[in-house]
């Protein structure tokens, strides 16, 4: 089922169900009561004209025919009115039913696509960690680090506790890391060559070549690091980069600013990096839901993937890549996106408007308004929204921030290969916008009546228009041939004129204000239908224009290589 | 005199209200074979066939769409007629006529002094003469002119 189809078929249900508006209900606006009581003491106003109609028979006739005429008149008026005392019920109950339809399909729309933009950006980052993974400038690197890591422990061990070897040990552990600093690398080097002194012959010869392969994993985790830095200035969507040991040693990233802490930090006890060792092949990757790495300061969301032997996807295990995504900048552009918005006030999102994301557990991971939807807090959201099941995307009225609103949740589960991590989408929109009045629309270029007859209008609207016409026309001639009647009467008929009259103007009154609320619905509906169309393509363009930015981004980073 | 006013063939007519027995809802007809083309078929009504003119069709020029939800008016036949409406001039036929009409309009009640002669572009001879009313002009329709010259034959 596309998106639309999914989102717009509840509505649909609820539509031909039974649910139904009362007049009484908070969200039917003023004027519109004002309107419906308007109408409905105007019809019940008829029913005391026919009872004094069907008296006034009787005093101005004897003959029982000509007062069976005038009484049969009478109910047929009251038959008729209160026919339209229930039209006018359906009425109304049809035009905020379909409003409720039209937002809960705009609505529901707008978060179910966050949600699944969400998901296929994450679905770019998956695909990105497990091809970058394969770089052989990546496995290179680990290679050799790990080879000259092993004989530097193996010469070590030879050496046995001289205040030399201690030196060179302390020069290991040295931050900025002798791997990617130039100062380090050389002092490890002229350590080397100090223990080389008090070594044998065959030692001595090892020490010197591992002094030149010392330097050359400086030049490979520098290379590394340029490596890592080129992807993140194409992509700009990652807090950082790095390439791990497989004893867990960080060797290189791509954050500058971070690079003096991160790099020789050892993570080998975090989960995303066991979960990428443990990889069986190269098409295999982990998507670590928001948790907290010492490589960063805030919460992230991890993608690893292992780096294999020869840079081959069946290779050994040799170490891991793990990337950072920047979540909370994407998830705040997206949560801003499609929210009504205050023109006045800077373009600020508009009061009572909240759109937040939940993790598997219900609990926020980010938030429009952070001060009011918390991240890392169960939002105060009705239960069948807090963890959306698959399907049916969920959508009540609740008070929120002590104001009506609907919410609208929607989970998905995944894009294409990527399964997700049963994230839902929220979006909190407060209820009288959803049945405000629909401003003055003029600029439509179609007339009233040919909007009633096209197919823009739904046929339940149209069969109750044809219903008020059709009474409107049955009360206008039982009043004519009411006044007609009276009119043969000659004096004696005076008396029934008035009435008459009365029941004709109500007729007309009740009729024509009925069709202007037919026609201000039909006008809405239209609003609503071009307002829903409006979001979809945005939507869509949307869609398109996140998608080729990753295009860019990926031929920006493969020219580089 | 009350008359009620009608739209028919792009124009608004009226007739007396005394010579109205009844308005509704178009009802079945049935086409007479051979007929004038006025004449738009015959109908029961209460046990009694009348004879329904389409007054769209018994104007010199055909003007105006004939509208889908069109009325009927059955007039009083001659017999039925109260002591006012005979007083008043009012005329019908003998047998029952109905007239197939777009809309009924209302009920109003006219200076019968006021009404002004036939103008010289309406060629018409059933109409009796115009009459102000409200923005434009009602003509007033003399039926037994309309009548007579479809249903009596000519010698």
């Amino acid at each position: 089922m596309s998106i639309i189809e999914q989102l717009t078929a509840p509505g649909v249900a609820s539509r031909n169900g039974d649910a139904r508006f009362s007049i009484f209900s908070p969200v039917i606006t003023v004027e519109h009561r004002e309107f419906y009581e308007r109408i409905v003491s105007e019809l019940n106003g008829v029913f005391p004209i026919c009872t004094q109609g069907k008296c006034t028979a009787v005093e101005v006739s004897e003959d029982a025919t000509e007062q069976e005429q005038i009484t049969d008149l009478m109910k047929r008026v009251e038959s008729f009115s209160g026919e339209l005392l229930e039209v006018t019920k359906q009425l109304f109950d049809q035009f905020y039913q379909a409003k409720e339809h039209f937002c809960r399909m705009i609505h529901g729309t707008t978060a179910y696509v966050k949600i699944n933009l969400m998901d296929r950006n994450l679905l770019e980052r998956t695909c990105d960690v497990r091809w970058w993974a394969l770089e052989t400038a990546f496995s290179d690197c680990i290679d050799l680090t790990q080879r000259v890591h092993d004989r530097l422990d193996h010469l070590l061990q030879a050496a046995g506790d001289t205040p030399e070897a201690a030196a060179l040990r302390s020069c290991l552990e040295q931050t900025p890391r002798w791997e990617v600093d130039a100062d380090t690398n050389a002092r490890l080097r002229s350590c080397l060559s100090e223990l080389a002194a008090q070594l044998t012959k065959a030692q001595r010869n090892e020490a010197t070549t591992l002094a030149s392969d010392v330097e050359l994993v400086h030049k490979k985790a520098s290379f590394a690091c340029g490596r890592l830095e080129d992807i993140n200035n194409s992509y700009t969507l990652y807090r950082d980069l790095v390439i791990v040991c497989k004893d867990g040693t960080i060797i290189a990233n791509s954050n500058r600013e971070t690079r003096s802490r991160v790099l020789g930090l050892n993570i080998a006890d975090e989960n995303w990096f066991q979960k990428a060792m443990a990889t069986k092949d190269g098409t295999q990757y982990h998507a670590e839901d928001l948790a907290q790495s010492r490589v960063e300061t805030d919460r992230s969301l991890v993608y690893s993937a292992a780096i294999r032997e020869n840079s081959d996807n069946y290779g050994r295990v040799i170490g891991a890549m793990g990337v950072f995504f920047d979540f909370q900048g994407e998830a705040q552009m997206i949560l801003d996106d499609h929210m009504a918005r205050d023109a006045g006030n800077e373009g600020e999102v508009d009061d009572g408007w909240f759109s937040f994301l939940t993790n598997s557990d219900g609990v926020v991971i980010a938030s429009s308004d952070s001060g009011i939807i918390e991240p890392g807090k169960m939002p105060h959201v009705p239960r069948k929204h807090r963890v959306p099941a698959a399907g049916k995307p969920p959508m009540s009225y609740a008070v929120f921030e002590g104001r009506e609103s609907a919410i609208f949740s929607s989970r998905t589960d995944g894009y294409l290969d990527y399964p997700g991590l049963g994230w839902a989408s929220h979006l909190i929109v407060p209820k009288d916008q959803i049945f405000q009045t629909a401003t003055a629309f003029t600029q439509l270029g179609i007339s009233i009546d040919e909007l009633m007859q096209s197919r823009l209008v739904p046929e339940i609207n149209k069969q109750t228009f044809a219903k008020v016409q059709d009474d409107k026309e049955s009360i206008q001639l039982i009043s004519l041939n009411g006044i007609v009647f009276a009119s043969k009467l000659g004096k004696r008929g005076v008396a029934l004129g008035p009435i008459f009259d009365q029941i004709k103007q109500t007729g007309e009154f009740t009729t024509s204000k009925m069709e202007d609320l037919l026609k201000e619905m039909a006008i809405g509906e239209l609003q609503l239908n071009l307002q829903a169309l409006e979001n979809f393509s945005k939507q869509a363009i949307d869609l398109l224009d996140r998608n080729l930015f990753e295009r860019a981004a990926d031929i920006r980073w493969w020219s580089t290589d | 005199m009350q008359i009620v006013t009608f739209a028919s063939a792009g124009g608004v007519h009226g007739i007396p209200v005394l010579a109205v027995e009844e308005f509704f809802r178009p009802v079945p007809i049935t086409r007479v074979p051979l007929a004038d083309p006025r004449i738009a078929g015959l109908m029961n009504q209460r046990g009694k066939s009348a004879t329904v003119l389409n007054l769209r069709r018994c104007f010199d020029k055909l003007s105006g769409e004939p509208t889908v939800y069109p009325k009927m008016i059955l007039l009083e036949t001659d017999d039925r007629l109260t002591p006012e409406a005979r007083e008043l001039g009012v005329r019908t036929f003998t047998d029952p006529v109905v007239l197939l009409v777009d809309r009924i309009l209302d009920i109003v009640s006219i200076d019968s002094k006021a009404l002004q002669p036939r103008p010289a572009h309406i060629t018409e001879r059933f109409v009796a003469g115009v009459l102000r009313h409200g923005d434009g002009y009602v003509c007033l329709l003399d039926l037994m002119t309309l009548i007579e010259d479809i249903l009596i034959p000519k010698a």
